[in-house]
């Protein structure tokens, strides 16, 4: 039982290991993180290397990197102007004019399409970090059977991947943002905060998924239709001022609605409403609460389930 | 209960360990095979015993053999020693630092090049980037990979693979090194040579638990040697005469040499 591991030491590497039976519990926090934070360098390298395997650090692999989330908020574009907008031109949400420049109202269809693409691209993030952290850990499987190490490290290597990948749709956005007319000023500042609780809320159901994954092998094969449920369901593809004021009590539920609703204020220039900040890092904080305890009172056995 | 200075020369201390897992017998734990057989009371699952209450200590310095027909729970009981399985019931005592090379290439990803692989395979070791720059002239001589060490480890026989993988884990600076099976690939130079480097780690107060259906190696490498079979400790004691009882038990005497290097 973890309450009579005696060992002080290290748990991975020190001098003195004592393995004993356990029933599903937390293993011992202190050394679990300071291993984690010592081989952090391992779960970097390893990102790294699948960047590299896969081509994605070459020219033109960060190309399609930027055009794969361009082409489709590209196709999202489309679909949402033709559904929407009449012959006249699209319509302005009432409830977003007053939130809009005189520039950013007279560039509307731009400014639509700078929503689109940079929600999107927040979207894809978090869904890309939850499909491959939960294709994490059975992916790491022959590390796992042959080097005992905190299995953390795989959700997290995956989840920075993802992040790595982002990056450079962060560059493509920047010219839309142009000629949208968005402003430009501090506040886009807010986006960092914003993109670090997306990352967190990520993180925390990449373990979550990765967990689930182990013992039911078909999960990661749901994830994609509930992912694209999800993207309906969010402020991404509409503003949220585009919603029928029926449904925006419900909203409380959708975690992207406070993370892409605060991301997507903080780069229309204005400073996110708390409820946004503090609603998105309530969501991202539970993920990872109970994503990570998910994750470590089951990790030592994944041994046998893989 | 054990106090450092009185298991000062004990590296590993095993007692009474017993491994049961419970092997699934779907062909795949899907989420759908779970609910399509709720409340049906199949039977999925089927209890495996790979350790029944084993007990043996390894001393500093000493290469324990572990041999065994297949199934007999030796991998099991190097991923035990290892702290990637936990034993059912118990205790496992482990001074020291341990490596493990218990399969070929772990943490290596083919794609990338050896010299990658080599950086890679240390951080997922728990080396960090300092001690594996320091290390890598020493990997790559050893290795006897040359130029092959800049590509692609998908271009590798897997001799080259595996003495790759043999470099990574014996440079270390382990204080317990587990190997299980790693001298079957690699040609005989190599084997030779991969046998004076755990030599050499042994000499340096190393201790090895070592894995091996090649007997000759058992005999002339160990100090000791276990036989286990069906999970259960059989028998302890010279290599000798583990090996012995070992062959006649597999009933095939003397021709037992020959089944060495398969």
């Amino acid at each position: 039982m973890k309450s009579k591991a005696i060992s002080t030491e290290d748990d991975y590497l020190g001098e003195h290991h004592v393995y004993e039976p356990h029933r599903v519990g937390l293993p011992p926090m202190g050394p679990y993180f300071r291993e984690v934070r010592r081989r952090r360098g391992f779960a970097f390298e390893l990102a790294r290397t699948q960047m590299h395997a896969a081509n994605t650090d070459t020219a033109l692999g960060q190309v399609w990197l930027v055009l794969n989330p361009l082409l489709l908020a590209g196709v999202y574009y489309l679909l949402v102007t033709v559904l929407q907008h009449s012959a006249k031109g699209p319509t302005i949400p009432p409830d977003l004019l007053p939130k809009l420049s005189p520039g950013q109202i007279a560039n509307y269809p731009w400014e639509s399409f700078a929503h689109l693409t940079s929600s999107l691209f927040l979207f894809f993030l978090i869904a890309t970090i939850i499909q491959s952290g939960a294709n994490s850990v059975i992916a790491g499987g022959s590390l796992i059977m042959n080097t005992p190490f905190p299995k953390m490290l795989l959700p997290l290597s995956s989840s920075y991947l993802a992040f790595r990948r982002y990056l450079p749709t962060f560059l493509v956005y920047i010219p839309i943002h142009f000629l949208a007319r968005r402003p430009i000023g501090l506040n886009l500042l807010w986006t960092i905060p914003m993109v670090a609780e997306a990352l967190v809320f990520g993180f925390g159901l990449a373990m979550l998924f990765g967990t689930l994954q182990v013992y039911f092998r078909d999960v990661a094969s749901f994830l994609p239709y509930f992912i694209r449920i999800w993207l309906y369901l969010s402020p991404v593809i509409y503003y949220v001022e585009s919603l029928p004021k029926g449904l925006k009590p419900f909203m409380a539920f959708n975690p992207l609605f406070a993370l892409s609703g605060g991301y997507g204020e903080a780069l229309g220039g204005h400073a996110p409403s708390a409820s946004m900040v503090l609603g998105g890092a309530a969501w991202a904080i539970a993920a990872c609460v109970i994503g990570g305890l998910t994750f470590m009172s089951r990790e030592r056995e994944f041994a046998v389930r893989l | 209960m054990s106090s450092l200075s009185a298991s000062k020369e004990v590296a590993i201390r095993i007692h009474d360990v017993s491994v049961t897992y419970r092997a699934n017998l779907q062909r795949n734990p899907t989420l759908k095979n779970t609910l399509v057989n709720l409340g049906r009371n199949n039977r999925t699952v089927r209890e495996i015993h790979a350790l029944r209450n084993v007990s043996f200590d390894i001393h500093q310095g000493q290469v324990m053999g572990v041999i065994g027909a297949n199934g007999a729970g030796k991998s099991t009981l190097m991923r035990t020693v290892a702290g990637i399985l936990a034993p059912s019931t118990g205790r496992i005592d482990v001074y020291g630092r341990v490596s493990t090379l218990l399969a070929l290439g772990v943490g290596f990803n083919s794609a990338l090049s050896g010299k990658e692989n080599v950086v890679l395979g240390g951080l997922a070791a728990g080396l960090t980037r300092k001690e594996i720059a320091a290390k890598y002239d020493e990997i790559t001589a050893f290795a006897e990979l040359g130029d092959f060490m800049e590509l692609p480890m998908k271009t590798y026989s897997s001799g080259m693979f595996s003495r790759l993988a043999f470099a990574v884990a014996v440079h270390m600076d382990p204080d317990i090194l587990l190997i299980d099976e790693a001298l079957s690939a690699g040609d005989a130079h190599f084997k030779k040579k991969a046998q004076t480097k755990m030599a050499e780690v042994v000499g340096q107060a190393g201790t090895m638990l070592l894995v091996s259906h090649a007997l000759g190696v058992i005999k002339e490498m160990c100090d000791e040697a276990v036989w286990l079979h069906q999970g259960k400790l059989i028998r302890q004691g010279t290599p000798e005469e583990i090996i012995d009882a070992y062959t006649h038990f597999l009933n095939v005497g003397d021709d037992a040499l020959v089944l060495e290097d398969f």
